[in-house]
C-alpha cells in the first residue's frame, strides 16, 4: 500500500501551548502509513498545519489538497487533550485519505 | 548564495581578521577566542534557526527585491504582519539564548535606512535610495550579519557635535575625492561588531548646518583599513577563560551581546557605500526611525529573556522547597504579568504600523518608545523579584571548582542542597543562571539599550498629542475655546 507523503508546516513556536515537533514525532510512531515530511516536498498528498498556540500565525503555503489544522490544542478546530493530540493527528490524516483508523 | 547555516556563518568570520583587542591584547583569532564564543554561538543559532522546520516561518522571509529565501534579519518590513512576525521571532531566539543575539541592531538600521534614503531622494533629488538597494541586496544575497553603528561617544552631551571641543567625538567626513568619503570619529556600544561582516554607519542624533560634515551613514566592512575594535567587559567575562561551565551560567550564549568601541581613523568609503552625505535635515528622521524600530523588540527579545528567567526562578523556588507558598506564587505571577506587559506594547506597535513612501513598513513610533520605557522598569523588577524568590545564594556560591575539590567539595554538596532528590549541582547551575540574567551587564542593557530612558521620553512627549487631550478635557469640562482673534 502506497504510504501517505504529509508536509508539515510549523509556525515558528514562539510562545507555544504544544510542543509539534514533539506531536509530529509521536503521531510518526502511531501509524507507519504515513510519511510526514517537509511542506516543500513536491508530491504532497496532505498539508499538516502545527502552531504552537491558538493565535494561530503561521503562513499557510499554496495547497489544493487536504489540509489538517493544530492550533495549540485544537485539532481541526477541537479542543483536544494533550496526550491525545498525536492521536487525533493521525485518525485526521486516515479520515482524509479515506482510510478506516 | 543559498542561506548560511551556523557551520557556514562561523567559516565566513575566519577570514575577516579584523583588527580587535581585548584585556589589553590583540586578538588574533576572533572566531576561536573563548571570550568571544558566547557571542558567536548566539549569533550562529540565528542562521541555525533558519533552516529548522520548526522555527523557519518566522526566521526567513522572502525578499521583496529578488523574491527569494531571506533571513528575516535582512528583510523589509512589507506589512504590519512582518513587524508583529519580527517581535515573535526575536521572542523565539531569545527564549533559546538567555542573552542577545546581536542581529536586530544592523536589520533595524537597514530598515530606517531604506525608508529615510527613499524620502530624501524624494525631497532633495539624491540618488541615495538606489545605491542602499544594491548594497541591500548585497546583503540579502550573502546573507551577511550587520551591525547598526549610531551611537557616537559624544564628549559634551551639552554641546552639538560642531562645538565640541574634540571634533572626533562624532563621526564626521573628514575628505572627499572622486572616489568616495574619509570618515574619522568612533561608535560606542556596538553590540556585536566583532562577529559581523559589515557596519552601517548612522548619525546619532538630530543635526542642524553647523553639523554638516556629521551628517554622514555609509557602510563598510568591519575590517577595512582604519577600523580597531576594542571590546567592552562585561561581568564575570573571565569565568570564560577558567575551566568549568557551572560559573559562567550561561555558557553556551553568554551575557547581552558582546560590545564593543569601534575606532574609525580615517577610513574611506567609496561613494555606492554612502547613503547620507551632508543632508543634516534628514540626521533626525534616520535616528527617529531607526531608535522607534529598536524599541519595538524589547517587547519581544526582553520577553524571550523574561520567560528564561521566570522558568529559572519557578525552578529554584521548586528547589528551595517553597514552589507552594503563596507569596512565591503571586511573585512569579508578577513577573508573568510585567512580561507580558512588554509583550502587549511590542506587539501592538507593530499592528498599529504603517507603510512609508517607500513601501516599507513603519511602527508605531509612540507605542514603541512606550515599550522601551516600560523596559528600563519593568526587567529590572522581574530581576529584583528573581532574586527575592531564588535566594541569597545566587551571590554567595562558592565556585565549581570547590564543588569538584576532592576535600571540600562534600562539604558544598551538602550545605547548598535544597529538596530531597534534586542534585546540588543542578540547584548551582540554575542559581549561576539566574545571576547571570538578572544583574550587572544584563540589567544595563535594559536601561540603556536602544537609548537611554530620557530619549524615549522626549519621542513620547513628541508623538503624545497633547493638544488634542487638553482639547477633549475642555469639552467636558464646559470651556468654550476663546477667538485668539479679540
Amino acid at each position: 500500500m502506497r504510504r501517505i507523503r504529509v508536509g508539515v508546516k510549523f509556525c515558528g513556536h514562539c510562545n507555544p501551548l504544544l510542543d509539534g515537533g514533539e506531536m509530529v514525532t509521536a503521531a510518526a510512531l502511531l501509524d507507519d502509513r504515513i510519511d510526514f515530511v517537509s511542506w516543500l516536498d513536491p508530491e504532497l498528498q496532505q498539508l499538516l498545519i502545527v502552531s504552537g498556540c491558538p493565535i494561530d500565525c503561521v503562513e499557510r503555503p499554496p495547497f489544493t489538497g487536504e489540509v489538517v489544522h493544530v492550533a495549540g490544542q485544537r485539532v481541526d478546530g477541537k479542543m483536544t487533550p494533550l496526550p491525545e493530540v498525536p492521536d487525533a493527528i493521525v485518525r485526521s490524516i486516515l479520515r482524509r485519505a479515506g482510510i478506516q483508523g | 548564495m543559498p542561506l548560511k547555516d551556523g557551520k557556514a556563518y562561523r567559516e565566513s568570520l575566519q577570514p575577516l581578521k579584523m583588527n580587535v583587542y581585548a584585556f589589553g591584547e590583540k586578538i588574533e583569532n576572533v572566531a576561536e577566542h573563548p571570550l568571544f564564543q558566547p557571542h558567536i554561538n548566539a549569533a550562529a543559532l540565528t542562521y541555525e534557526l533558519a533552516h529548522d522546520p520548526l522555527t523557519e516561518d518566522l526566521v526567513t522571509a522572502t525578499s521583496h527585491l529578488t523574491g527569494l529565501k531571506i533571513s528575516r534579519f535582512t528583510h523589509i518590513h512589507q506589512s504590519t504582519d512582518d513587524l508583529i512576525k519580527k517581535v515573535k521571532m526575536l521572542r523565539l531566539i531569545a527564549g533559546r539564548t538567555g542573552s542577545c543575539f546581536q542581529r536586530c541592531v544592523g536589520w533595524d538600521a537597514m530598515n530606517a535606512t531604506y525608508s529615510v534614503t527613499y524620502e530624501m531622494d524624494q525631497e532633495l533629488g539624491t540618488g541615495y535610495f538606489q545605491r542602499f538597494r544594491n548594497f541591500l541586496q548585497y546583503i540579502q544575497e550573502n546573507d551577511l550579519m550587520l551591525a547598526g553603528a549610531m551611537t557616537d561617544p559624544k564628549g559634551d552631551r551639552g554641546l552639538s557635535p560642531a562645538k565640541q571641543v574634540d571634533p572626533d567625538m562624532f563621526v564626521r567626513v573628514v575628505a572627499k575625492n572622486e572616489a568616495g568619503i574619509v570618515i574619522r570619529g568612533a561608535k560606542v556600544h556596538q553590540t556585536g561588531i566583532i562577529n559581523s561582516h559589515e557596519m552601517l554607519i548612522m548619525p546619532t542624533m538630530a543635526m542642524a548646518e553647523e553639523d554638516v560634515d556629521y551628517a554622514v551613514c555609509c557602510a563598510l566592512p568591519t575590517n577595512a583599513p582604519g577600523v580597531i575594535h576594542i571590546f567592552g567587559r562585561q561581568t564575570n567575562d573571565e569565568r570564560r577563560l577558567g575551566g568549568g561551565d557551572i560559573d559562567q551560567g550561561n555558557a553556551r550564549y553568554g551575557t547581552v551581546g558582546g560590545e564593543a568601541l569601534t575606532v574609525l581613523n580615517d577610513v574611506f568609503v567609496p561613494w555606492e557605500r554612502v547613503f547620507m552625505c551632508g543632508e543634516y535635515q534628514y540626521a533626525g528622521l534616520l535616528v527617529e526611525r531607526f531608535a522607534s524600530y529598536h524599541r519595538q523588540n524589547y517587547g519581544g527579545c526582553k520577553a524571550g529573556v523574561s520567560d528564561i528567567i521566570i522558568g529559572a526562578t519557578t525552578a529554584m523556588a521548586e528547589y528551595n522547597g517553597v514552589a507552594k507558598a503563596s507569596h512565591v506564587r503571586d511573585k512569579v505571577v508578577e513577573m508573568v504579568h510585567l512580561t507580558e506587559t512588554l509583550y502587549c506594547g511590542s506587539i501592538a506597535c507593530s499592528c498599529e504600523g504603517a507603510v512609508t513612501p517607500s513601501g516599507a513598513f513603519f511602527v508605531n513610533p509612540l507605542l514603541a518608545n512606550t515599550v522601551k520605557q516600560n523596559v528600563t522598569r519593568f526587567i529590572y523588577e522581574i530581576a529584583r523579584l528573581s532574586h527575592d524568590v531564588s535566594g541569597g545564594c545566587i551571590a554567595t556560591l562558592p565556585s565549581e571548582q570547590d564543588l569538584r575539590h576532592d576535600e571540600v567539595g562534600k562539604y558544598v554538596e551538602k550545605y547548598f542542597k535544597g529538596v530531597d532528590g534534586v542534585p546540588t549541582e543542578e540547584r548551582m547551575r540554575m542559581a549561576r543562571l539566574v545571576e547571570n540574567m538578572t544583574g550587572g551587564t544584563a540589567l544595563v542593557e535594559s536601561m540603556h539599550g536602544a537609548g537611554s530612558p530620557q530619549a524615549q521620553r522626549v519621542m513620547i512627549l513628541r508623538q503624545a498629542n497633547l493638544g488634542h487631550k487638553v482639547k477633549l478635557a475642555k469639552e467636558l469640562a464646559g470651556i468654550k475655546e476663546r477667538d485668539s482673534k479679540k
